[in-house]
């Protein structure tokens, strides 16, 4: 189900603003979250993203861009949905995940 | 079943939360959770202190409210506290009644069960919460 990609430093793996055709995992490397010229956070081996644009069909919120050689595990769009239906613990797993993102997002919006 | 849940049950339909859901799956909900009503003005969920549960707007209005601005108007089939009891953290935003509100609620330990229950729920309260971090990260910039 998942293809193992890999990203060249520098490399874009994900674009803001595009609609996502599926999520990535990180297997080795490093990748950078960036908005605008603002960067957001580093994901690092085990992280996944492109998870909000699936489920929401709505254009990707930040880019991520590979930050030394990076092998990622992609995952369709409609796979990983068929996944998270199969699985209800992991669709915790992913709500848990969001929901902390956006606790997170919530507390930056008060400082 | 009484008029109430009858009542309860047709609202519960018309949800995007529950509208994956059979009749006897709806009827089901409907016992699950408590009706609770809210005066205006009251505050249900307080920032920084214990939350209680999932709440479902059955009717009604309430402000989302961060260190007392208001960031967002919650109505018919929005639902919140979900942070709260599935981090089991303090709520991050006050909510407050604007008009009466009619609410279904969950207690917070019958929220994971429920929705283990319920994965097809759980979808659409991930695709829920995944639009609302969408629109505070538009709030950041």
């Amino acid at each position: 189900m998942a293809t193992e990609v890999d990203f060249p430093s520098g490399h874009y793996i994900a674009r803001q603003g595009e609609v996502g055709s599926g999520i990535f995992v990180i297997a080795t490397g490093s990748a950078r979250v960036v908005r605008g010229d603002e960067q957001l956070t580093v994901f690092g081996p085990g992280d996944f993203f492109g998870e909000l644009s699936v489920i929401d069909r709505a254009p990707r919120v930040a880019s991520v861009v590979a930050a030394e050689p990076t092998v990622c595990l992609a995952i369709a769009a409609w796979d990983f949905l068929d996944l998270l239906e199969g699985n209800p613990k992991l669709m915790k797993a992913v709500l848990l995940e969001v929901v902390s993102r956006l606790r997170v997002t919530t507390e930056h919006i008060r400082h | 079943m009484n008029d109430t849940n009858r009542d309860i049950v047709d609202t519960l339909a018309g949800l995007t939360l529950f509208g994956d859901l059979s009749r006897p799956q709806l009827e089901a909900v409907a016992h699950t959770f408590d009706e609770q009503w809210f005066s205006e003005g009251q505050r249900i969920l307080r920032q920084g202190f214990t939350g209680t549960g999932l709440y479902v707007i059955l009717e009604g209005q309430a402000s989302v409210r961060i260190d007392g601005v208001d960031r967002a108007t919650l109505g018919k089939g929005d639902f919140f506290g979900d942070i709260s009891i599935l981090l089991g953290e303090p709520p991050v935003a006050d909510v407050v009644a604007l008009q009466p509100l009619r609410c279904l609620v969950l207690g917070g330990p019958d929220t994971e069960p429920f929705l283990n229950s319920y994965p097809r729920v759980m979808y659409r309260m991930l695709q829920s919460v995944a639009r609302r971090l969408r629109n505070a990260n538009q709030w950041r910039s």
